[in-house]
C-alpha cells in the first residue's frame, strides 16, 4: 500500500488524519513542521505528502517548493489540507505546485477521495 | 468686498442652521430643483381658480349691468316722452273745450296760457323730477310761453330767451301745417346749434309726430298740439340719464371687488388647510433629512396625506431597522479590518530587516488573511537568500581568479606592446630597403635607355662611316678618272702644239707667198696694183695667224704645264684618298666593336632593369605584408591592452559585487 507523509503543528489534526489514513489502509508517516518534512521525504521517499499550510518555520507550500525543487522529490503529489478557503488561497497554492487542495474540517471520505484522484 | 463680505457673513451662521440650508428661500437658490416645478399649493391654486371664476363671472355682470342701465335709459326717455304726451292731451282738451265755448279766443291768449299752466302744474307737476323742463312755445312766433320746472330747479340754469328752441319750434310747426316731414328734418339738421335730431311717431299714437334732439347737453321732446300752434317740449340733461348707468358701474365695481376679495380668502383659506398639512409633514421629512431619525408624522389633513403620512412613518421605522443592522455589519467589518491590519502590522514587523539586507528573516504563517501574502514573501525571500549566496560565491571566486591572472595579463600585454613595436620598426627598415630598391630599379632603367641610346647613335655613326667610306671610295675613283682625263688633255694639247706649229709653217709660208705675190703684182704694173693690195691683206693675216699660233702655243704650253701639275696633285690626292680610305676602314672596324660591346651592355641593363623590377615588386609585396603584420600587431596590442581594461574591470565589478553582496545576511 502507498506510503503517505502528515504534516501539521497541531498534534490533534495530525493524530486525526493518520487515524483517517491508516484506516484506510496507508501507511502513515509523520512531521510537524517542513524542515522535518523534508528530512523524511529523503529518508523515506513517500508516495504523497498531505500538509497543513499555516505552520511555524517552513509552512507548507516552502514544503512544497523544496520537494518541486529537487528533482528526485519532484513527482511527489503534494495535497494542502488548511482552513483558508479563498478563492486567492487555491489559486496562490496550485501556483505553488499543490496537486489538490482540502478544506478543513473535512470528513475521511472526503480525503481519502481526494487522495485516491490525486494517485491516479 | 463689500458685496460679497455680508453674503459670507450670511451663509456661514446658515450653514450650523439646517432648516435654512434645506429651505433655500433666496431668489440666488432658483436653480433648486425644488422650485423648478411651479409655485406652491397656494399660487397654483389662486393661479388656476382666479381665472376661471372671476373672469367669467365679470364679464357676464358687466353684460346685464350695461343691459339694465340701458333698460333704464329707455325707461327714463319712455317717462319722459309719457309726460309730454300727457301734457299733449291735456293741452288739446282744455284748448278745444275753450274752443267749444269761446271760438273767437286766441289760442295765445295769455290767460288761457295761464290756465293750461296751473293744470299742468296741479296734475304734471309732481311728476317732474331732476333736471327736467317742461315748457310751451308758440308754433308761430318761437316764443315759450311758459315754463314748467321741479320744485327744486334753479330757474336761473333754464334758458328761458333762447331763440333756437323757438326757431326749431317755428319750422317744426310750419312742417306740420305743410305736412311736409322730409323737408323739416333736411332743414332743421341745417341748425349747427342742435344735433342728433330724429322724426319719430308717438309710441302711443301713431299719428302724433315726435321731435327728438340734443341741444345744449340737454335732450329734447317736440311734441305739436294738434289744431293749435302750440309745440309741447320737455327736455332733461343728458348727463342725469348717464348718472343712472354710473351708479349701477360703481354697485358692480364694489361686489365685484368683494366678490374678489371673498374668493382669493377662500383659495388661500383652502390652500391653507389643504398645504398646511403637507407642510407639517415637509419640515418632518426636513428633521429626518437633517439626521433626527426620532421623529413620527402626525396623521392629518386629507385621507390622501394621512395616507402620505403613515407609509412614511413604516418607512422611517424600516430604515431605522436597516441602519441598526448596518450598525452591527460596519462593527464586524471594523473588527475585521483592526485584527487584518494588526496581521499586516505583524508581517511588516517581521519582514522590515529585510530592507537592511538580513535575507534570513521569514513571515509566520499565523494570520488566516494574510498568511498567502507572508508565504509570497517567504518564497521571494527564499529566491532572493538563494540569489545572494551564489552571487557571493561567485563574486569571490572571480576576483580571486582574477587577482592570480593580473600579473601574467600584465606580462602579457607587455610582450605584445614590445612586439608591436619590433614589427613597426622592422615595418620601418623594409621600407626603407624598398624604396632603395626602388630606385635601383629606376636608375637601371634609366642606364638601359641610355645604353639603348648609345646603341643607336654607334648605329648610326657605323652608318655614317659606310656611307663616308663609300663616298670616298667613290671620290677615288673620280680622282682616278679626273688624272686619266687630264693626261689625256696633256696628250691632246701636244697634238694641239703639233697643229700650231703647223700652222705657223703655213702662216710662214702664206707670208712668203705674199710678198712674192706683191713682187710679181708689182712687176705686172697697173694691173697688179689690186693684187698687191691683195697680197699686203694676205701677208698681213699670214702675220696675224703667226702671232695667234704664237699666242695658243704659248697657251697650250701653259696648259700643258698646269695638266702636269694637276697630274702631280691628283696623284697626291690619289695617294691621300688610299690613306684615308685605310683609316676610315679602321675606324669602322672599331665601331662596330663599340656596336657589339653596346649591345651586351643593352641586355646587361634589360637584364637588370627587369630583375630589379621584380625585386621591387616583391620588396613591395613583402612591405605590404610587413604592414598587415604590424597592423595586426597592433590589433592585438590593442585588444590585448582592451582586455586588461575588461579584466580590471571585471576584478573592480566582482569587487562592487562582493561588497553590495556583503550588504545581505544570509546565514
Amino acid at each position: 500500500m502507498s506510503k503517505i507523509l502528515v504534516v501539521d503543528d497541531l498534534k490533534s489534526e495530525l493524530d486525526l488524519i493518520s487515524a483517517y489514513l491508516t484506516s484506510a489502509g496507508y501507511t502513515v508517516e509523520t512531521a510537524t513542521d517542513g524542515k522535518q518534512a523534508l528530512e523524511k521525504v529523503a529518508d523515506s521517499k513517500p508516495d504523497l505528502v498531505v500538509t497543513d499550510w499555516m505552520m511555524p518555520g517552513m509552512g507548507g507550500l516552502y514544503l512544497c517548493r523544496q520537494l518541486k525543487k529537487n528533482p528526485e522529490t519532484i513527482d511527489i503529489p503534494v495535497v494542502a489540507c488548511t482552513a483558508k478557503n479563498r478563492d486567492v488561497d487555491r489559486m496562490w497554492a496550485t501556483k505553488q505546485g499543490v496537486k489538490a487542495y482540502i478544506v478543513k474540517p473535512f470528513t475521511q471520505e472526503e480525503i481519502i477521495n481526494v487522495i485516491k484522484q490525486v494517485m491516479e | 468686498m463689500n458685496t460679497s463680505s455680508p453674503e459670507l457673513v450670511k451663509v456661514s451662521p446658515s450653514l450650523t442652521d439646517n432648516q435654512e440650508t434645506l429651505i433655500p428661500q433666496s431668489p440666488e437658490f432658483s436653480n433648486d430643483p425644488v422650485k423648478r416645478g411651479g409655485g406652491s399649493l397656494r399660487q397654483r391654486l389662486l393661479l388656476t381658480v382666479v381665472p376661471t371664476t372671476l373672469i367669467p363671472l365679470v364679464v357676464v355682470s358687466l353684460i346685464g349691468i350695461n343691459f339694465t342701465r340701458y333698460q333704464e335709459q329707455q325707461n327714463q326717455l319712455t317717462k319722459m316722452e309719457n309726460i309730454a304726451f300727457v301734457t299733449k292731451e291735456t293741452t288739446q282738451i282744455f284748448l278745444e273745450n275753450i274752443s267749444k265755448n269761446n271760438p273767437q279766443i286766441q289760442n295765445n291768449n295769455p290767460l288761457i296760457i295761464q290756465g293750461i299752466k296751473d293744470i299742468l302744474a296741479r296734475f304734471l307737476g309732481f311728476q317732474l323730477s331732476g333736471s327736467q323742463i317742461l315748457q310751451l312755445i308758440d308754433g308761430n312766433t318761437g316764443k315759450i310761453l311758459t315754463t314748467l320746472t321741479p320744485q327744486d330747479v334753479n330757474l336761473s340754469t333754464i334758458m328761458t330767451e333762447d331763440n333756437t328752441l323757438g326757431n326749431v319750434a317755428k319750422i317744426f310747426s310750419q312742417s306740420l301745417q305743410a305736412k311736409n316731414s322730409p323737408t323739416v328734418l333736411a332743414s332743421l339738421k341745417q341748425l349747427r346749434e342742435i344735433s342728433k335730431v330724429r322724426l319719430e311717431n308717438s309710441r302711443q299714437k301713431t299719428d302724433t309726430k315726435l321731435l327728438i334732439f340734443e341741444y345744449q347737453g340737454r335732450y329734447f321732446n317736440f311734441i305739436p298740439i294738434p289744431n293749435s300752434n302750440i309745440i309741447v317740449s320737455i327736455s332733461i340733461n343728458q348727463g342725469e340719464i348717464t348718472q343712472i348707468g354710473g351708479e349701477l358701474i360703481i354697485l358692480f365695481i364694489s361686489i365685484s371687488i368683494f366678490l374678489g376679495f371673498l374668493a382669493v380668502a377662500n383659495i388661500i383659506l383652502l390652500a391653507q388647510t389643504l398645504s398646511q398639512p403637507l407642510m407639517n409633514l415637509t419640515n418632518k421629512v426636513q428633521r429626518i433629512v437633517s439626521g433626527d431619525l426620532n421623529v413620527r408624522a402626525d396623521l392629518e389633513g386629507t385621507e390622501e396625506n394621512r395616507t402620505l403620512a403613515d407609509n412614511f412613518n413604516i418607512l422611517i421605522q424600516k430604515v431605522n431597522e436597516l441602519l441598526k443592522e448596518q450598525e452591527i455589519i460596519a462593527n464586524e467589518q471594523r473588527q475585521e479590518k483592526e485584527k487584518l491590519e494588526q496581521d499586516i502590522y505583524q508581517l511588516l514587523d517581521e519582514l522590515q530587516y529585510a530592507i537592511d539586507g538580513d535575507l534570513t528573516v521569514r513571515a509566520s504563517l499565523t494570520s488566516m488573511e494574510m498568511s498567502t501574502i507572508a508565504d509570497l514573501c517567504n518564497a521571494m525571500l527564499d529566491n532572493l537568500q538563494e540569489i545572494a549566496v551564489q552571487v557571493k560565491e561567485s563574486s569571490v571566486e572571480v576576483s580571486s581568479s582574477l587577482g592570480e591572472n593580473e600579473q601574467s595579463i600584465q606580462l602579457l600585454a607587455e610582450q605584445t606592446l614590445s612586439e608591436a613595436d619590433e614589427t613597426r620598426k622592422t615595418l620601418k627598415s623594409v621600407q626603407q630597403m624598398s624604396l632603395s630598391i626602388q630606385q635601383v630599379a629606376t636608375n637601371a632603367n634609366q642606364a638601359a635607355t641610355l645604353a639603348d641610346d648609345a646603341y643607336s647613335l654607334t648605329q648610326e655613326g657605323s652608318k655614317v662611316i659606310d656611307e663616308t667610306v663609300a663616298s670616298i671610295l667613290s671620290l677615288r675613283s673620280k680622282v682616278g678618272n679626273t688624272a686619266k682625263k687630264m693626261k689625256r688633255l696633256g696628250e691632246s694639247s701636244q697634238n694641239i702644239s703639233q697643229v700650231v706649229s703647223l700652222i705657223q709653217e703655213i702662216a710662214l709660208k702664206t707670208n712668203l707667198l705674199a710678198i712674192n705675190a706683191s713682187v710679181e703684182a708689182s712687176r705686172a704694173g697697173e694691173q697688179g696694183q689690186g693684187f698687191t693690195i691683195v697680197a699686203e691683206q694676205v701677208g698681213a693675216l699670214a702675220q696675224q695667224s703667226a702671232s695667234a699660233t704664237k699666242q695658243i702655243a704659248q697657251l697650250v704650253a701653259e696648259i700643258q704645264q698646269e695638266t702636269q701639275e694637276v697630274t702631280l696633285a691628283m696623284e697626291a690626292g690619289t695617294s691621300q684618298v688610299v690613306n684615308t680610305t685605310r683609316l676610315v676602314e679602321s675606324t669602322k672596324q672599331r665601331l662596330e666593336q663599340v656596336l657589339n660591346r653596346s649591345r651586351s651592355i643593352n641586355e646587361l641593363m634589360k637584364n637588370i632593369s627587369q630583375s630589379t623590377v621584380s625585386q621591387a615588386k616583391t620588396s613591395r609585396l613583402v612591405t605590404e605584408l610587413m604592414k598587415q603584420i604590424a597592423q595586426q600587431s597592433e590589433e592585438r596590442l590593442n585588444s590585448s591592452l582592451e582586455i586588461a581594461k575588461s579584466i580590471k574591470a571585471t576584478a573592480q565589478v566582482a569587487q562592487q559585487m562582493e561588497s553590495v553582496v556583503e550588504q545581505f545576511k544570509v546565514e
